[in-house]
């Protein structure tokens, strides 16, 4: 599908949270559904090895080295987003706590809200709680909410909320005894909670009767995808980068289209984009994450030059890097191998934003030993990788497991 | 009604033809049924969820295609179709139905039954006769279970007419699993029950979209909890009961509380009729 119109959003519009009765993801191009499901079916039927190789038309593009990448597609800016929950919390911070003491601030995984929060919660000079250490949880050691809440009547920001509970029959009272302390006092509190942790206490613990402010970032649609991505890379480089499709040369992103091919047909292809949308449900960092692994460059070009260098010599200004058509884009996939073991592994990270093999190993009904193996298989498979001692689903195959979780019948998040 | 030389005409004259066509219907249909019996659950099982019940469900449903297909095809080949005929057919049928093979024809005519009454489909947990499993296959005169233990139970169809059917499915994947403790009545059951409610909650067998309930008892022996909850695949409910009396235990020993059991029981007894 080509659509050269792009409706116009205010780039400071960009950022916008919003209450979560409001939210709507991005949707799916119909034919990528269509795809997928057939795909999907085929798979299950002729499970085929998972290739490493790329099947790339244009042999001679290569991968992108990572420190280039990292100027290309840097670690997002999020100065927008804490102005836009800043507007958003402005009335209940004003109201103190006539409005409820409490506002909840959802997040996705790899949404950044907790970054975001962190950053808000400074500039507010509200007091930022860290979470206790998982064993101190695990003891009913309530140490912490004695020494850290209790007799407290500042303002405070608990930005992971997720990481103040475990699933393990000795791992809610601390939670409890924190909504129930919230609850009896009026000091004002913001927290930043991952849908996934939010939706299983709200089933089991009713938590969503404790705020009345509860915001979510809006999905990033196509068209806001289109301001971001654009609005990183300028972010690091005052180059001038073209995005263009490898198989059909069209520019990616909107309004980079050079003035000698804009005269041409129109030359702008929004189809990667509302794919890009629709399977990351607009969750910025999963899209980032996507975006990186799409890009290639010619490797007779070479990519960046110096600062310095690209004063003295403005033709150097452009470059073209290249996106790999979606259909080629390289997306995990979730093979029959695939277990009930593995199954709770992907639930038990989730509900926790990250789990140690230990804590796993307590958590579920499986020895050290199988726990180790499952997340041996699943890192191999490119679904799972470890950040110190802390195993996550990757940002790229967390759609994929999200809809894999929901078709084994689990709870899921619901936003 | 059709005559020839004064007499009523009913079945057809058939050419060699004819009869190896019929021959090769029968055939093809009885290996597509047969078919049908290994490649539904084989499809099925790459599948989880509610994907795999409903490609169970074509099982049952194909069949009754094939059967009706088959009727359509020969019944005018080999019978003159007029209303006089269909009678006379029919009327033959339940005499032979009637005398000769009465049991089976009866589990036969349960199993078209079941093909659009459904009082149980393929993947759903049932009980017959006090016979538990999961239906794995649906003949015309037999169901087929697998057992807990993993035995292939066939049950004829005939049953369906005489004996209650414990369906625990009902076609969805859900399956309600009853945790039992057994407890001395000296203890807290409030707290007790907080405690079962968290040990569900937090067994990653548990569907968290259905509830927990805890049922509380007093019985002359001691205090009767039951923990009732839905695991998320009925597959995986003796999974889900272990990991729940597995993980209640440590939690209600953790606390002091004390098991009753039956020898317990009795010796306390024993006591009181002693005092």
């Amino acid at each position: 599908m080509t659509n050269s119109k792009v409706q116009i959003i205010d780039p400071t519009q960009l950022w916008q949270f919003i209450p979560i009765n409001q939210y709507i993801k991005p949707p799916k191009p119909l034919e990528e559904t269509v795809r997928q499901g057939i795909i999907g079916v085929f798979q299950k039927l002729w499970p085929t090895k998972e290739s490493t190789d790329l099947p790339l038309t244009q042999k001679e593009l290569t991968v992108i080295p990572l420190t280039k990448l990292d100027r290309i597609v840097p670690s997002p800016d999020w100065t927008g987003a804490v102005n836009a929950l800043n507007l958003a919390l402005d009335e209940w911070v004003k109201s103190g706590a006539s409005k409820g003491n409490v506002a909840v601030v959802l997040c996705h995984p790899f949404g950044g809200t907790q970054e975001i929060l962190t950053i808000w919660g400074k500039d507010q000079c509200w007091l930022i709680l860290d979470p206790p250490p998982r064993t101190e949880i695990l003891n009913d050691d309530l140490n912490w909410i004695e020494h850290y809440i209790k007799g407290k009547d500042t303002p405070f920001v608990l930005p992971n909320l997720e990481h103040y509970y475990l699933r393990h029959v000795k791992g809610l009272r601390l939670i409890r005894e924190l909504f129930d302390w919230l609850w009896s006092n009026s000091c004002q509190c913001v927290m930043g909670i991952d849908s996934w942790a939010w939706t299983y206490l709200k089933h089991t613990m009713k938590i969503d009767t404790y705020a009345r402010t509860i915001l979510v970032l809006k999905a990033l649609d196509y068209e806001r995808l289109n301001i971001w991505l654009k609005s990183l890379f300028r972010q690091s480089t005052r180059r001038d980068l073209f995005f263009r499709e490898t198989t059909t040369g069209k520019y990616v992103l909107s309004s980079e289209v050079p003035i000698e091919d804009a005269k041409k047909q129109p030359r702008y292809d929004n189809n990667f984009l509302k794919n890009l949308a629709g399977y990351s449900s607009g969750i910025p960092l999963v899209s980032w994450e996507i975006w990186r692994t799409s890009l290639r460059t010619d490797p007779d070009e070479e990519l960046l030059l110096k600062e310095d260098e690209l004063e003295m010599d403005p033709r150097n200004k452009r470059r073209t890097i290249w996106v790999l058509p979606w259909e080629k884009v390289e997306l995990p996939i979730i093979p029959e191998s695939v277990k009930r073991n593995e199954s709770h592994v992907f639930h038990a990270v989730l509900l926790h934003n990250g789990l140690s093999i230990e804590l796993l190993s307590q958590i579920l009904p499986i020895s050290l030993e199988e726990v180790t193996q499952s997340l041996n298989k699943l890192k191999r498979l490119g679904l799972i990788e470890n950040r110190g001692d802390n195993w996550i689903v990757s940002a790229i195959a967390y759609p994929r497991i999200r809809e894999f979780l929901n078709s084994e019948g689990y709870l899921i998040d619901d936003i | 009604m059709i005559y020839q030389n004064g007499e009523i005409l009913f079945f057809r004259s058939l050419t060699s033809t004819e009869i190896l066509f019929i021959i090769a219907i029968l055939t093809i249909s009885w290996l597509v049924m047969k078919l049908n019996r290994y490649w539904i659950p084989f499809l099925a099982n790459k599948f989880s969820g509610k994907r795999r019940l409903y490609i169970l469900a074509l099982m049952p449903i194909l069949r009754l295609i094939i059967i009706v297909g088959v009727f359509i095809i020969i019944f005018p080949l080999i019978i003159i179709p007029t209303t006089e005929n269909l009678i006379a057919f029919l009327g033959a049928m339940g005499i032979a139905l009637g005398f000769a093979l009465k049991e089976y024809i009866s589990s036969l005519i349960a199993g078209i039954v079941t093909l659009y009454e459904m009082p149980y489909r393929p993947g759903d947990w049932i009980e017959i006769n006090g016979i538990y499993g999961e239906v794995v296959s649906i003949g015309l005169r037999s169901l087929e279970l697998r057992t807990p233990d993993d035995n292939i139970v066939r049950i004829p169809q005939l049953r369906m007419w005489d004996s209650p059917i414990f369906n625990s499915t009902s076609g969805s994947r859900e399956l309600l699993c009853v945790t039992d403790f057994y407890l001395n009545p000296k203890h807290d059951a409030s707290l007790i029950k907080q405690i079962l409610y968290d040990v569900a909650i937090t067994s990653p067998f548990l569907q968290l979209k259905k509830p927990v309930e805890i049922i509380v008892k007093e019985k002359p022996w001691g205090t009767h909890y039951k923990l009732k909850a839905y695991p998320v695949d009925a597959r995986d409910q003796f999974q889900f009961i272990s990991d729940l009396t597995v993980r209640g235990k440590k939690a209600l020993l953790d606390l002091d509380v004390k098991f009753n059991t039956v020898m317990q029981v009795i010796h306390s007894e024993q006591s009181v009729d002693n005092f």
